[in-house]
């Protein structure tokens, strides 16, 4: 069990992809939904990146894992396990200081094919790598 | 390509015409002009930053987007809407939210901005603070 679906809910990822992939133009959507959306304790967040729908995409510079979210919903779940955490303030060996989604941002329609529209960024491993 | 005076070169926003890029150290952007193919033309060259912007002592400018409209938004420390006007940029509005604590980057989703909000000032003292994504209203 990822360390997001003990901390921070028990949505799954598919069920927040499928919430985000529900056919309505996100300008609408987002006047709705939560102000504030919680990430993971600890992870240092650092970029966000618009997903298909109504996701979205957020690193996590602690270890480099990946968070999906939901505009709408509010619901957040691990895309992308991170590496083992250093000290809170160290630069770890993989993290996640950047994020985009793909270019061609048009919605997934499965977990699998919206995991492959998420690109990270790393720090000091000068990596870019999708997912 | 280089860019002559750069400090730590941070984020990048892709503009239908140009590409803006942020430095932390430094009171400038960087604007790349794009041909219509996409592909850069000519030098990189600095668009200085002006009106509510102060460059901190240490780490400043984060992250960048470029609103429908053509403005962009800089998240650093705050987040400025910032109007291009020749070799400047011009803050012409603030979004705000009495939870902000050092926002690090946006991404602009329908009508509203999502800020990671970093909170890196609570962490140094509350290292299990809770770390968010703040909605900002564009309009």
């Amino acid at each position: 069990m990822s360390r997001l679906t003990r901390t921070l809910s028990a949505t799954s990822l598919a069920a927040v992809l499928s919430a985000a992939l529900v056919a309505a133009p996100s300008s609408a959507l987002a006047a709705n939904g939560p102000d504030r959306i919680n990430l993971e304790t600890g992870s240092l967040p650092e970029g966000i990146a618009a997903g298909p729908g109504t996701s979205f995409f957020a690193g996590a510079r602690s270890d480099g894992g990946v968070y999906v979210g939901d505009i709408r919903s509010g619901a957040v779940d691990l895309l992308v396990e991170g590496d083992d955490r250093g000290p809170q303030w160290a630069w770890a060996k993989t993290s996640a200081v950047g994020c985009r989604g793909s270019p061609a941002a048009t919605a997934g329609t499965s977990p699998r094919t919206t995991r492959r529209r998420a690109l990270r960024c790393s720090g000091w491993s000068c990596q870019a790598r999708a997912f | 390509m280089v860019v002559p005076g750069a400090g730590f070169l941070n984020d990048v926003a892709i503009a239908r015409k140009a590409v803006y890029v942020t430095d932390s150290f430094g009171d400038a952007l960087t604007v790349v002009a794009l041909d219509g193919a996409g592909r850069p033309v000519g030098e990189a060259s600095p668009l200085t930053l002006v009106g509510d912007y102060k460059q901190p002592g240490g780490f400043g400018a984060n992250g960048i987007r470029e609103l429908p409209g053509g403005d962009l938004v800089l998240v650093s420390g705050g987040v400025l809407v910032l109007r291009l006007h020749r070799d400047q940029a011009r803050t012409i509005g603030v979004l705000s939210d009495e939870e902000l604590d050092r926002p690090t980057t946006g991404a602009l989703i329908g009508s509203a901005l999502y800020v990671v909000n970093g909170r890196f000032d609570t962490l140094a003292s509350q290292p299990d603070a809770q770390v968010h994504v703040t909605k900002l209203r564009l309009r």
